[in-house]
């Protein structure tokens, strides 16, 4: 039941008409019943994960708040353990055995036999920040399971984030509010850009990307590395169609999730990148790892040592391959760079021209790192950046273009991503979204919807009422 | 007074969607890649001036030759048939095509006995009929559930071609449609050796929905006056003596004039079929062929006492039959 199929808006209709017409004592044991439904429609097998997960992490919280067996830490790790553990178990396992027998001289040919549970990466943060922050003091201690099972198994965000934080969404679980008919709008609108997002967009893209792409021994140059932009852009709209969705999702049901993205090809620098990117896992990745590390706050030397095992950690969460490990360290190295270049950096202008010339050099490094982030291999990766490093601009023409995809397609696709650049732009001047306040308006709201949706309809990429899986749907 | 307002905005902001998607729909729908019925052309009929209508699949619109039948025995005739139809498409298109035309004869091919819901062509069969109850209830009726929308609003099928959409295929969207000259027949010239007849004993995915339009379509035409004949094409594959004698059971109560069965030695000697010139590949008649066949029909019309009817636009089907031997390549 992915966000862009026919099947999920009928759910996500029928669930908030019911949960509406509940009394506020059911709502929030409906919902966890919803989202176990939607979850089991994916890996029915996998809800018993999910449900251990939520079990063992509310109970070591539970019992570190109150001291059981006169222990409060030792209830942490516990808990912490048996996540990571399973994730680890899950996710990574294979990939540690196979690097060890390559390593030892063998053949990597270990089958831990085990299937990727979906959203393990994103439940299990969210879990462990819980664990870590009832811990700290910063989150209070939940003493109703169905609650918490809502908050770790909620359906808009278990999939593929965002990575909720205990703070923000548990309190909104405990005392879940009536209907807005604003917020409501609102959340439908969030819905529909998201969509127009994925599939408009998103998925055209990808269709360039992945048939360059997967030609890299033929492709010119020029359209490897147009492949290579438009592959950025195709990751960009691709996670931030699902997140708006998600949003969109949630809000229609009266609930606030956190941001995931702030014009992130707008950055100035790859540390200002990694502010506006992926906003859910970068925070987590800072508030338990790096935080803890010593952060900047220390030698020049630790501060770059950090930087780089949150990136090597990032690389590794996104999934255990060394492409993404590449991917990781590349950031984390882009940003040791900015580190150590942070003065004459800073005493550049701050000049229109100058903004404009830091902010494509960082587009372009953080270009370079995401295709290791989509090429099939690490040896594809280092194929591709190579032929456009020899030939960067080599056989450019429309007819080497149409080869690879939809001229057409493409053209309305790269429309676009300039039309919502300017509008992020807009918003990083004036700090209002372009749509802000379209839901209080009667008539400029639904018919902005309705040709939305018509937009969506003609020119989205989908066949048979479904698209393209979800890039970050595989972490 | 806001209610109200937002209320209104709300259907105005959906009819404004529904009549784009529908504006769309007409604009995108790949008339040129389909090859059953061309339903446009089929209204540009004088009214009930058909005076048979063959129904099926794609081994009708290959294999019976309606001008050719005309030009023999003066029976009007016209092929309302799609691909992979199965017989719940055939129902709603002999009802469809019923709306305007009041023939006499339906005869209807039973290789859609096989067909189902999930056949690949199942949602263009739907798609490109008339707007109308009869669409509405196919596509509830004989689509799978999830190509609904795709069947309520074919921009929602079709929406790629967006990416091919020129000004010539706009321009002969406005063109004003013309009768077609072969009434629905589609001539295949080209020629491969026909290998023989597989007779196989499955019934088909659908069988039992298949067995309860077929049964519909012969109550249809029994409460419309309208002869049914059954026939089995002569096809490479077909269902075994056993499948065919239980259908035979089956619809022993019902008002079928006739089944006819070209799969059996016999008929298709009589036909004087030639397995060497006169099919297109393994399962559908080329020009030569079909040709026979229509002669065969035709002379088996007559014999069943048909004659032109009164109705007739005498001057169009002459128009045709002038035409004939050009349309079809063969002249």
């Amino acid at each position: 039941m992915a966000f862009c199929s026919l099947k999920y808006l009928l759910f996500l209709a029928a669930v908030t008409a019911v949960y509406y017409l509940l009394p506020l004592r059911l709502r929030c044991p409906f919902l966890l019943l919803a989202s176990y439904a939607f979850y089991a429609s994916f890996s029915p097998g996998f809800c018993l994960l999910l449900l251990a997960a939520t079990a063992v992490s509310w109970g070591c919280a539970l019992a570190s708040a109150r001291r059981l067996l006169g222990r409060d830490t030792l209830w942490i790790v516990l808990g912490a353990l048996w996540l990571f553990g399973a994730l680890f178990l899950y996710k990574y396992l294979e990939f540690f055995v196979r690097s060890a027998q390559t390593l030892l001289g063998g053949t990597a040919d270990f089958s831990s036999g085990l299937l990727l549970p979906v959203g393990i990466s994103f439940y299990t943060f969210s879990a462990a920040s819980y664990l870590f922050d009832v811990k700290k003091g910063r989150a209070e201690p939940e003493p109703d399971f169905l609650r918490y099972a809502l908050y770790i198994a909620f359906f808009p965000s278990v999939l593929s984030g965002p990575i909720n934080r205990a703070g923000q969404l548990l309190p909104q679980i405990r005392s879940p509010r009536g209907f807005s008919y604003e917020r409501f709008k609102r959340g439908l609108m969030r819905f529909a850009v998201g969509a127009a997002k994925k599939l408009v967009l998103a998925d055209a893209l990808a269709m360039f990307v992945s048939a360059a792409f997967s030609d890299a021994e033929n492709a010119p140059g020029a359209v490897l590395l147009a492949a290579a932009l438009c592959n950025s852009f195709q990751i960009y709209f691709d996670f931030a169609g699902y997140t708006d969705m998600a949003l969109g999702s949630a809000l229609i049901l009266g609930f606030e999730l956190g941001e995931n993205f702030r014009a992130p090809y707008l950055a100035q620098s790859v540390k200002d990148f990694w502010r506006r990117w992926h906003i859910s896992l970068t925070s987590w990745l800072r508030d338990y790892i790096y935080f803890p590390l010593g952060g900047s706050r220390i030698s020049r030397a630790r501060t770059i040592f950090n930087t780089l095992v949150v990136f090597l950690v990032s690389g590794l969460w996104h999934g255990a391959d060394g492409s993404f490990l590449i991917w990781g360290l590349l950031n984390g190295l882009y940003q040791v760079l900015e580190i150590l270049l942070d003065r004459p950096l800073r005493r550049l202008p701050d000049r229109a021209p100058v903004r404009l010339c830091r902010g494509l050099v960082t587009f372009l490094l953080v270009s370079a790192a995401w295709v290791f982030f989509t090429a099939d291999t690490t040896g594809r990766a280092v194929l591709i950046l190579g032929r456009i490093a020899a030939c960067p601009l080599g056989g450019m023409s429309m007819a080497s273009l149409r080869e690879y995809t939809g001229i057409r397609r493409l053209g309305l696709a790269l429309l676009c991503t300039a039309l919502f650049l300017i509008a992020e732009l807009r918003r990083e001047r004036t700090g209002v979204p372009v749509l802000a306040g379209l839901e209080k308006q009667s008539f400029p709201y639904w018919l902005t919807l309705g040709l939305t949706a018509f937009f969506i309809a003609v020119f989205g990429c989908y066949g048979g009422f479904s698209a393209q899986t979800f890039v970050y749907f595989k972490f | 007074m806001k209610k109200k307002k937002e209320a209104l905005a709300v259907v105005v902001a959906a009819a404004l969607l529904a009549a784009l998607l529908h504006g769309a729909g007409w604009l995108l729908l790949p008339y040129a890649d389909y090859n059953g019925t061309d339903w446009r052309r089929y209204a540009r009929e004088p009214e009930n001036s058909v005076d048979v209508l063959y129904v099926g699949s794609s081994l009708v619109f290959c294999d019976l030759d309606p001008v050719g039948i005309y030009g023999r025995c003066g029976v009007t005739g016209f092929n309302v048939a799609g691909p992979q139809q199965s017989m719940a498409i055939s129902y709603y298109y002999i009802r469809e095509a019923c709306r305007t035309q009041s023939p006499r004869a339906v005869f209807v091919e039973l290789g859609g006995m096989l067909n189902s819901p999930e056949d690949e062509f199942t949602v263009s069969d739907i798609a490109f009929m008339p707007r109308g109850m009869n669409r509405l209830m196919a596509s509830l009726f004989a689509a799978r559930p999830e190509d609904l929308p795709g069947l309520l609003f074919p921009a929602l099928k079709y929406h790629d071609y967006w990416t091919s959409l020129d000004l010539a295929s706009i321009r002969e969207k406005l063109q004003p449609i013309t009768p077609d000259p072969l009434t629905g027949y589609q001539p295949v010239t080209v020629t491969r050796p026909f290998e023989g007849i597989e007779q196989i004993d499955d019934c088909g995915s659908d069988y039992a929905r298949n067995l309860r339009y077929l049964k519909k379509t012969a109550d249809f035409c029994a409460e419309k006056g309208i002869e049914l004949y059954l026939i089995y094409s002569p096809a490479g594959r077909t269902a075994s003596p056993e499948r065919k004698a239980q259908l035979r059971q089956e619809l022993a109560a019902c008002p079928v004039t006739d089944i006819l069965d070209f799969t059996q030695d016999e008929r298709l000697a009589a036909v004087g079929l030639d397995p060497e010139t006169d099919w297109s590949d393994e399962m559908h008649l080329n020009v030569s062929g079909a040709s026979k066949l229509s002669a065969w029909v035709a002379d088996y019309l007559r014999a069943r006492g048909f004659t032109a009817s009164a109705a007739q636009d005498r001057a169009l089907w002459q128009q045709r039959l002038d035409g004939h031997d050009a349309e079809c390549g063969t002249a």
